[in-house]
């Protein structure tokens, strides 16, 4: 049995079987140049074994001379293949170093080709046998070619790159993996070397085997390469999974996922996507077909806002309505997020997409509770008023009562004075009328306003309305005012009754804070413009405020009053930023406690203050 | 008894009812002067007249209540009928501390204010402690 055909066939093989493996890997990715080279170096491999083979069993000189003239070519395929492997897949070795060794062994391998017989040989004398694993192969006897050097000293440089080489890796840390490739490539190479030059300078007589040495090499490269495509499949394997947890989460909160590719004007969309917008479950969708489920009213907005994300954002954020295949309107919200290339130019977005049409539906009631709210407090302010208010209504019965019982006197004692009746019913008439009016104006408190109109409303005015109404109450409480307006203050944007209400409030308060001693100071009521903006305030001569409830102040259902609801602050404060304003309160450095409204405008330049809400107001729609 | 007749001066910031009432006190052929504010008749009308003085207690300015006191300090006895619309326990106790004559509550009768006013005017000999008009509530006034 031929051990020496059975294992140099076997190396052969194997090494062509790698080659081919890592050649198809290459054909599909055409970037895998690690497993192209690995595939080189794994002909070459085989090469060299034919080769080698060839040698052995050499009957003549000439055959010995050329098998060794051959093995030149897979040497050099295998040395090429060996330093581009390096320096791909490693990314160690200088590159000077890389070329001198390139360099060097072509010149060889054009010298091998150039000389008879070969690059090694000077001349072939004879065969003299050897004795090789109970066989006996052929080993060559001749004179040494001296242009053998040139071999050598690429040999030599591959050494050095090989070794600084190993040197880098070592030096960086590379995993354990890694340093023992290296490893075995430079003790194959070293080993390699070592018998070639040995063999051929006749130093020993020994038959040439690079191509075992070259074999191992392969392994270990193989190894290297194969602990990349077991990465490959594990990364796979996680990214699968990694999948199936976010079509999970994604099922389960009913979220939207998509990716817009916008070269190719193709949107993927998965189930949940589909289903939210109302689209097919297999449709093919692109840029207009979603816009189709835009609502007219917002077609418009939507196509700027994504015209200005691709342009300049990288995130992307709306609320819209979109109308079903069945004429429902759902309100959604998407958010996205642009990818570029290199050019800043947008190539992708990828984004979810939410069903907001509960969280719509929980505002508009919220906005609903809120007015009722409000509503009930005003009533509420009212009843606490209803001293004052029959002050008000008192004052013209009052006159009505004795008019008329005067009148009656005159007329029952025949004194039919033809100026003094007629002016006493003018007179009961008009203080009719001024009754009918506080009882008008009082309605007008009640009445559950529609979500508050803005109105353009001069302050001053609006204050002084309100200490006529709350007069008798400050007079009752033995408390003085003093009233501070600013005569330049400009009209602003805001709704009278919800003003109204929360002063009176404040006004309210500053009484109560100061019922313990009324005579102490005045409650000081000013308005002033600060120029961007109005404020009204409201300062009393109490004891002020405690810092213990400073920050509880404005919490609904917090009071200090005893039977108070603690409702007062909270409704006054988001009345106010209803308007636009904010309510301030803090402690006065002169004593007592001071709370301001201020509200936005008054600036010559200023437009009217919207609310600040979605432009997508569903109550202005349609 | 002072040979002068007796003024009666009306404080109240409601034009309609001081008119009316002006109108009540000339059918009772009563001379009489008004007033919108507490301060206009401390500064404007001559004090030293007899008579009587009929003001609510809500007022711009000087309050009805700090009135009385400030015509207590200054030592002037012209007795004060409070009408006010202004009814409540605070308000009776703090007039009756300040020493007013009567304290009716709006929209007051005709006649029973002429009663009152009377009675001020022509104070009986005697004081019975009972009150003649169900309206009024009375005050007892101490009078030597």
């Amino acid at each position: 049995m031929s051990w020496i055909t059975v294992i140099w066939s076997m190396v052969g093989s194997a090494c062509l079987t790698l080659a081919a493996m890592h050649l198809m890997v290459w054909c599909k990715h055409r970037n895998a140049w690690a497993n192209l080279l690995f595939s080189l170096a794994a002909l070459a491999s085989a090469g060299t074994a034919a080769c080698e083979l060839w040698m052995m069993r050499a009957e003549t000189p000439a055959e010995y001379g050329l098998a060794v003239r051959w093995i030149h070519l897979p040497v050099w395929v295998m040395i090429l293949a060996l330093v581009g492997f390096v320096r791909v897949h490693l990314r160690a070795g200088r590159v000077w170093l890389a070329w001198t060794v390139c360099g060097l062994r072509t010149v060889s391998l054009g010298l091998d080709f150039l000389f008879s017989p070969n690059l090694n040989y000077r001349e072939i004398t004879g065969l003299q046998p050897f004795s090789f694993l109970g066989e006996t192969v052929a080993t060559a006897v001749g004179v040494p070619n001296p242009w053998m050097l040139v071999a050598q000293a690429s040999l030599l440089a591959f050494i050095g790159f090989i070794l600084d080489v190993a040197v880098t890796v070592w030096r960086r840390g590379d995993p354990g993996q890694r340093r023992l490739l290296v490893g075995a490539i430079v003790f194959m190479v070293l080993a390699s070397s070592t018998q070639t030059v040995v063999a051929m300078w006749d130093i020993v007589r020994t038959p040439i085997t690079p191509s075992l040495f070259f074999t191992g090499i392969v392994a270990a490269m193989a190894m290297e390469l194969s602990d990349g495509l077991i990465r490959a499949a594990k990364l796979t394997a996680e990214l699968r999974e990694a999948e199936q947890r976010l079509s999970l989460a994604a099922d389960a909160t009913r979220l939207g996922l998509w990716v817009w590719d916008i070269g190719r004007d193709e949107l993927w969309a998965n189930a949940a996507a589909r289903e939210l917008f109302g689209f097919g479950a297999t449709e093919s969708l692109g840029h207009d077909r979603v816009f189709e489920t835009v609502h007219p009213a917002d077609r418009e907005f939507m196509r700027q806002a994504l015209a200005k994300s691709l342009l300049e954002d990288d995130e992307y954020e709306r609320e819209y309505r979109v109308v079903l295949p069945d004429e429902q309107l759902r309100w959604v919200a998407v958010r996205g997020r642009v990818e570029r290339d290199d050019t800043r130019r947008a190539v992708r977005v990828r984004g979810v997409a939410m069903d907001l049409t509960a969280r719509k539906e929980a505002e508009r009631k919220l906005e609903l509770q809120r007015t009722e709210l409000a509503h009930l407090s005003r009533a509420n302010t009212l009843g606490a008023l209803a001293g004052s208010l029959a002050h008000e209504l008192n004052q013209p019965l009052a006159a009505i009562l004795s008019n008329a019982q005067v009148g009656s006197r005159m007329i029952a004692a025949g004194q039919l004075d033809p100026v003094e009746i007629p002016a006493i019913f003018t007179d009961i008439a008009a203080d009719a009328k001024r009754a009918g009016g506080i009882i008008h104006g009082m309605r007008a408190m009640l009445k559950k306003d529609a979500p508050a109109e803005m109105q353009v409303l001069h302050l001053n005015e609006a204050v002084t309305q309100v200490l006529g109404l709350l007069q008798s109450e400050i007079i009752g409480r033995q408390v003085k005012v003093a009233l501070q307006l600013d005569p330049t203050l400009p009209p602003v944007l805001a709704n009278r009754v919800e003003f109204q209400q929360v002063l009176i409030n404040l006004i309210l308060n500053g009484l109560d804070a100061m019922a313990p001693a009324p005579h102490r100071g005045p409650l000081r009521i000013s308005t002033l413009w600060k120029g961007t903006c109005v404020s009204v305030a409201v300062h009393d001569s109490g004891p002020g405020l405690p810092p213990e409830i400073m920050d509880r102040l404005f919490t609904p259902f917090s009071t200090t009053k005893p039977g108070g609801l603690g409702l007062g602050l909270s409704i006054s404060r988001s009345l106010v930023q209803h308007c636009g304003g904010e309510l301030q309160a803090e402690n006065h450095p002169a004593g007592g406690a001071l709370f301001q409204i201020v509200l936005p405008g008054g600036g010559l330049d200023q437009s009217p203050i919207a609310r600040p809400r979605h432009f997508c107001d569903p109550a202005r729609s349609e | 008894m002072n040979p002068a007749p007796p003024t009666i001066f009306i404080i109240d910031d409601d034009a309609s009812l001081r008119r009316a009432l002006g109108r009540v006190m000339t059918s009772a052929r009563l001379a009489w002067e008004v007033y919108e504010s507490a301060d206009q008749f401390l500064t404007t009308a001559d004090l030293g007249k007899p008579g009587c003085i009929v003001a609510d207690m809500t007022l711009l300015g000087m309050s009805g209540l700090e009135l009385k006191c400030r015509l207590n300090a200054m030592d002037h006895h012209l007795p004060l009928i409070f009408i006010t619309a202004h009814d409540s326990e605070e308000m009776r106790t703090a007039a009756r501390a300040a020493g007013a004559a009567a304290f009716f509550r709006k929209p007051v009768d005709t006649q029973a204010l002429l009663d009152a006013i009377d009675w001020e005017l022509h104070p009986p000999s005697f004081h019975p402690p009972s009150f003649r008009h169900p309206e009024a509530v009375a005050i007892t006034v101490g009078k030597p």
